[in-house]
């Protein structure tokens, strides 16, 4: 007959394996930049990286993208980008605008920076739960 | 002699009145935002007063576009950049540099640079209208003191 004792870190192990299967998080790093032209987009850039180290803060908002299975965060936030961008205008933006005015010509510049922030990300098979932390 | 005595009075009374004895009530403020009854608002923050600013950005599709769906989001990015722009000169202030080169009494070069740099935070999205590749947003801030104190 078995110990029951023993069971207990097999019990455990399969636990986490369950848990990891059904939700894996991870702390990402976002930041998104878009340069305007004369009211025109000339350049966007939407920049997603894991974070190194565990990030430290409070969470605060959250959102709920769809997405299929094994896809990366950048390509569910590009899928996902009406839902995102309503997500991030609550935050801070950084804005830089320039416009120059002469007797022949009116050229505009907007640079509109979202800074680098640090997200949760929790995946689930069909669910990415994105959560702001600070 | 007696009339300019009584002239010099009068006129002293009259600077005494409109100066020193009036009140601060009496002092008329310049209508700056406007609701849209026409109403002149209260233009300044107080602890128990909000201020909303509205604003509305203007975006225009790139000519050379996938889909018409990029053209709307593209155009859509651009009238949110706009919009903020918009924000953060109602808010902040525009620094204004101009420069008129004149040569034998003739102007030959006029400059007018503007520029803002600001943070926003807490903008909403009100409405959004696409029409002829023009994307039309409606932003709206609220100013509070305890936005601010954050």
């Amino acid at each position: 007959m078995r110990n029951r004792t023993r069971n207990r870190p097999l019990l455990l192990a399969a636990c986490q394996i369950i848990s990891a299967c059904t939700l894996i998080g991870d702390d990402f790093l976002i930041s998104y930049r878009i340069t305007t032209k004369n009211s025109t987009v000339q350049t966007e850039n939407l920049s997603v990286s894991k974070s190194m180290t565990p990030c430290s803060g409070i969470k605060t908002n959250t959102l709920i993208l769809s997405r299929s299975s094994n896809e990366l965060l950048k390509t569910t936030l590009q899928n996902n980008e009406e839902d995102f961008f309503t997500f991030v205008t609550q935050q801070t933006f950084h804005l830089q605008s320039h416009q120059n005015i002469n007797l022949q010509s009116h050229n505009s510049t907007e640079t509109l920076t979202l800074p680098t922030h640090c997200y949760a990300v929790e995946f689930n098979d069909d669910t990415a739960t994105i959560t702001l932390l600070q | 002699m007696k009339y300019s005595i009584a002239l010099a009075f009068i006129l002293s009374a009259s600077f005494l009145q409109a100066g020193l004895l009036s009140s601060k009530d009496d002092v008329k403020v310049r209508c700056v935002y406007s609701g849209t009854d026409g109403n002149c608002v209260e233009p300044s923050l107080t602890a128990t007063h909000e201020l909303v600013i509205t604003v509305f950005g203007q975006g225009v599709a790139p000519t050379v576009t996938a889909s018409p769906a990029q053209a709307y989001a593209l155009a859509k990015r651009a009238a949110l950049a706009d919009g903020y722009r918009q924000i953060a000169e109602r808010v902040q202030g525009v620094h204004v540099e101009g420069q008129d080169f004149v040569k034998n009494m003739m102007l030959q070069r006029s400059t007018v640079r503007t520029s803002v740099e600001a943070m926003v935070r807490g903008a909403n999205v009100m409405d959004t209208t696409f029409k002829d590749g023009l994307c039309e947003i409606e932003l709206e801030i609220v100013l509070s003191y305890s936005q601010l104190a954050k």
